[in-house]
């Protein structure tokens, strides 16, 4: 029963982290209609820039080698996508490629060889429980960054008008909303916050150059888990995530373990209810 | 002639095996023909999903891994013969490529293509995780060759000789009724129902037929590399076919083949994976953006004569002076 | 032996598009469908067809119940049907896009025709002659490799009855097949449709304007608001003073 509890811990801190990834992309997703798939890059790039760096300042350095990747890529797509000829497939392939580069050059400048940032590596025992303190730490940051995010969209006058985006960027731009910086700001907001996804895993794990796809598929997972409606479903999403595979490393034989959150994602796509129809808006 | 022109794309391949059979390679050019001939039969397999079927699949490498650690298994841990592992690896990868088709062929194209990326990435594990099985990251050494072929020499001939008659089956398919009532469902899946076109068995006996021939590659790599790791057939290597096919015509027959040739090509010349994949990139994005139908399939003969218009001033130009005379 | 809905009730939503409707169409007949824009008409067609699974009802076709059954399902069991907005690939040329009308009927399989065996050839070659036949039948047949995008939409219209047929299907629900042709254009649609119902095809054509069916039809049905307002011939629903309410009234004056 204990371990069952640790193991819930552990997928409280794991979630927090897939959250953070989620939410770039629900951000993302809903001012542009793209589906970044580089979000992996992001966090990746951060932690190993962080790792090697190191602490105190290899948290600025990540945060901002990670958002300037954000800012490069959405860019990208912008410029991609607001061409008359763009479509759908064009924007995929793209965004494959960001992957595909951002790991060559990850392996090109890192090397190989995961990288980590020590600092959260003990944990909490109270009687037989386990409490990582990374856990406590991934968590309040995705508290932290969640409420931010939440108080932004909707306390602020810009977060109403990056909802206005997101729900009909035409009528936005009609209305003299410049829809074209909002999305860039969801690109390089997105950005930090896989940054912080990023760091968090170096300080509690490691990150090497080819975590960017897995932590990609992951985040997407988390996002569509329980439906892409909005930050707060986005976190659900990361915790039912990281349950599963917290579960099912300590539970089910090696062989299969590590590949059923991913089981898990085909089965939650193939059942239809990630049922966008992908547009490449302006 | 009317009876040749619809094989022009075989004919193309038959000319190239030829060379390759008679012209004297060294041990280099043979290695690179086998790549190339491997990537071509890779793409040419997502050229039948995605170019037919409207699939955008970032599973292709995956479905020849499958074929090839199938025979590979076969033919290692249990000692069967190379024919027995041709008929596995073709069998098991379309078996598991119909099957992820069954679940995922109605989904809209994004999120159909991550959930062949979600396979890819689930393959991968399985193979590192079941180190008994596949010999993890390791991988399997000591694949036997296939008897009669041996060396890289004729496994090259081989591998293009298949290129050779499954593009002739591609021309079959394209120009027959089934490919008729593919192109419908690419183009409007109710309209195909409406004829009483079962869309989804359609499409996932497509994808099927797709995966079996990324077996295959997959069985004619490992018993011409003789060994087989995860790394051999990864992810990155489905992303590049997907360029592949995109950039050489998705649905045209030689498209994926001068595709392949141009990718691989371009890999063993360029230093370095960070230039290959910008350079990729960029080929990629001026090729959808100038020319979305690809290499191929795009009509150079009005491109020529669009370019020729722009450059050219008429004659009328040239006769007029320029200045106004003033009176 | 006859195509029967029964009871059939539709809702989007909170938005009720069939209320209880039935219709019957019986071999050798044309049975008109007609009623003012949002009755529901095309609703009732995409339920007959099994493109729409209706809340109640049922969809019986020759003492089959198939209610249940999709789409592609039901062209097996003999129910064609064409769409308000003509579609066809603009880029096909007009064979390609008869031909496919074959698919159905043909037991093709990947093997036979990626190895072409003769038995494949066989088939190619009867197919070919079908369509043309059919091509013929409707007066396309110098359109045969033109592409499709080329037809003016009355040559359309043909050839989307053209491919229905090819189906040999034992009825066939035309979608409002006359909207946008001139008179001239109508009259040879028209004859087209005599001449399916004469070759024993259970007809159902639904259509916005009462001249078009008149002489058309041996049974009307119309359809105001999802419900089926009156039923019978053309006379008699031109004297019903609910009809004339709800909808003639306006058709006269056109």
């Amino acid at each position: 029963m204990t371990q069952f509890i640790n193991f819930l811990f552990l997928a409280l801190g794991l979630g927090a982290v897939y959250a953070l990834l989620a939410i770039p992309l629900s951000v993302v997703f809903s001012t542009t209609g793209v589906i970044d798939v580089a979000v992996g890059v992001y966090a990746t790039v951060a932690g190993l820039t962080a790792a090697s760096v190191g602490l105190p300042l290899g948290l600025v350095a990540g945060a901002g080698a990670g958002m300037a990747c954000a800012g490069v890529v959405g860019g990208l797509y912008l410029l991609i996508g607001s061409r008359p000829k763009a479509d759908v497939i064009l924007l995929i392939l793209v965004g494959l490629l960001v992957l595909l580069i951002g790991t060559s050059v990850g392996q090109a400048v890192f090397g190989v060889d995961p990288r980590s940032l020590g600092g959260l590596r003990s944990a909490f025992t109270p009687g037989q429980l386990i409490i990582p303190h990374f856990v406590l730490a991934a968590a309040a940051v995705t508290a932290v960054m969640l409420l931010a995010v939440l108080a932004l969209l909707h306390k602020t006058r810009i977060g109403e008008e990056m909802r206005a985006v997101a729900s009909n960027p035409q009528a936005a731009g009609l209305c003299g909303i410049n829809v074209r910086r909002y999305q860039f700001a969801a690109f390089v907001a997105g950005g930090l916050l896989a940054s912080a996804a990023g760091i968090l895993l170096g300080v509690s794990r490691s990150v090497a150059y080819n975590s960017s796809l897995v932590l990609t598929l992951l985040g997407f997972g988390a996002l569509i888990v329980l439906g892409i409606r909005g930050p707060a479903r986005a976190v659900a999403g990361g915790l039912a995530i990281a349950l599963i595979e917290v579960l099912s490393v300590g539970y089910l034989p090696a062989g299969i373990a590590t590949a059923m959150p991913l089981v898990f994602i085909l089965v939650v796509l193939a059942s239809g209810r990630f049922d966008i129809h992908a547009s490449s808006r302006p | 002639m009317t009876y040749i022109r619809p094989y022009a794309a075989p004919l193309v391949v038959a000319v190239a095996l030829v060379f390759l059979t008679i012209l004297p390679l060294s041990a280099t050019q043979a290695d690179t023909s086998l790549t190339i001939g491997t990537n071509a039969l890779l793409a040419l397999s997502l050229g039948l999903a995605f170019g037919q079927g409207g699939i955008f699949s970032g599973a292709q490498a995956a479905f020849g891994a499958v074929g090839g650690y199938a025979t590979a298994i076969a033919t290692t841990t249990w000692s069967l013969s190379p024919f027995v592992g041709l008929v596995l690896a073709i069998v098991l990868a379309a078996a598991v490529s119909w099957a992820l088709a069954r679940l995922i062929v109605r989904l809209s194209p994004l999120a159909l293509a991550l959930a062949t990326i979600v396979f890819s990435q689930m393959l991968t594990i399985l193979i590192n995780q079941n180190v008994g099985l596949t010999g993890g990251y390791i991988g399997i050494a000591g694949i036997p060759r296939i008897p009669g072929i041996g060396a890289t020499y004729r496994a090259q001939i081989l591998v293009w000789a298949i290129v050779l008659l499954v593009s002739i089956g591609y021309v079959h398919l394209r120009d027959s009724i089934q490919g008729q009532a593919l192109r419908t469902i690419r183009h409007d899946a109710t309209l195909a129902q409406s004829l009483g076109i079962n869309v989804t068995a359609r499409l996932s006996a497509l994808f099927a037929l797709s995966g079996g021939i990324a077996g295959l590659a997959g069985w004619v790599y490992a018993h011409s590399r003789l060994f087989l790791s995860p790394q051999s057939l990864p992810l990155g290597l489905s992303i590049i076919l997907l360029m592949m096919v995109v950039v050489g015509g998705r649905t045209t027959v030689l498209g994926p083949v001068v595709g392949a040739v141009l990718f691989t090509l371009l890999q063993d010349w360029l230093p370095g994976q960070q230039l290959q994949n910008a350079l990729f990139g960029l080929i990629v994005l001026i090729v959808m953006l100038a020319f979305p139908a690809g290499i191929v399939a795009t009509d150079w003969r009005a491109v020529v004569r669009q370019a020729a218009r722009h450059r050219r001033p008429s004659a009328t130009e040239l006769n007029t002076p320029t200045a106004k005379v003033t009176t | 032996m006859s195509l029967v809905g029964t009871g059939i009730t539709m809702a989007f939503g909170g938005l009720v598009a069939l209320r209880n409707a039935s219709v019957e169409v019986h071999p050798g007949t044309v049975h008109a469908l007609i009623g003012p824009n949002g009755a529901g008409k095309t609703t009732l067609i995409n339920c007959l067809s099994g493109f729409l699974h209706p809340a109640t009802g049922t969809v019986v076709i020759n003492d089959l119940d198939l209610t249940s059954t999709t789409a592609h399902d039901r062209v097996s069991k003999g129910v064609g049907r064409s769409f308000q907005t003509p579609r066809a690939d603009p880029d096909a040329s007009v064979f390609a896009a008869v031909l496919v009308g074959l698919y159905a009927q043909s037991p093709a399989r990947f093997l036979r025709t990626i190895f072409r065996t003769p038995a494949h050839r066989r088939e190619t070659a009867r197919n070919k002659t079908a369509v043309l036949q059919l091509l013929n039948r409707f007066g396309l047949a110098e359109l045969a490799t033109a592409p499709v995008g080329q037809l003016p939409l009355w040559q359309l219209r043909l050839l989307e009855v053209a491919r229905s047929m090819a189906l040999a299907p034992q009825y066939l629900l035309l979608d409002e097949p006359a909207a946008g042709l001139d008179q001239e254009e109508q009259r040879v649609l028209r004859n087209a449709i005599r001449d399916l119902r004469d070759a024993d095809v259970g007809l159902l054509l639904v259509e916005h304007d009462f001249e078009f069916v008149r002489s058309l039809a041996d049974e009307i049905t119309v359809l105001d608001r999802g419900e089926v307002l009156a039923r019978g011939t053309a006379e008699e629903i031109e004297r019903n003073p609910d009809v004339v309410d709800a909808y003639l009234g306006v058709a006269d004056d056109q």
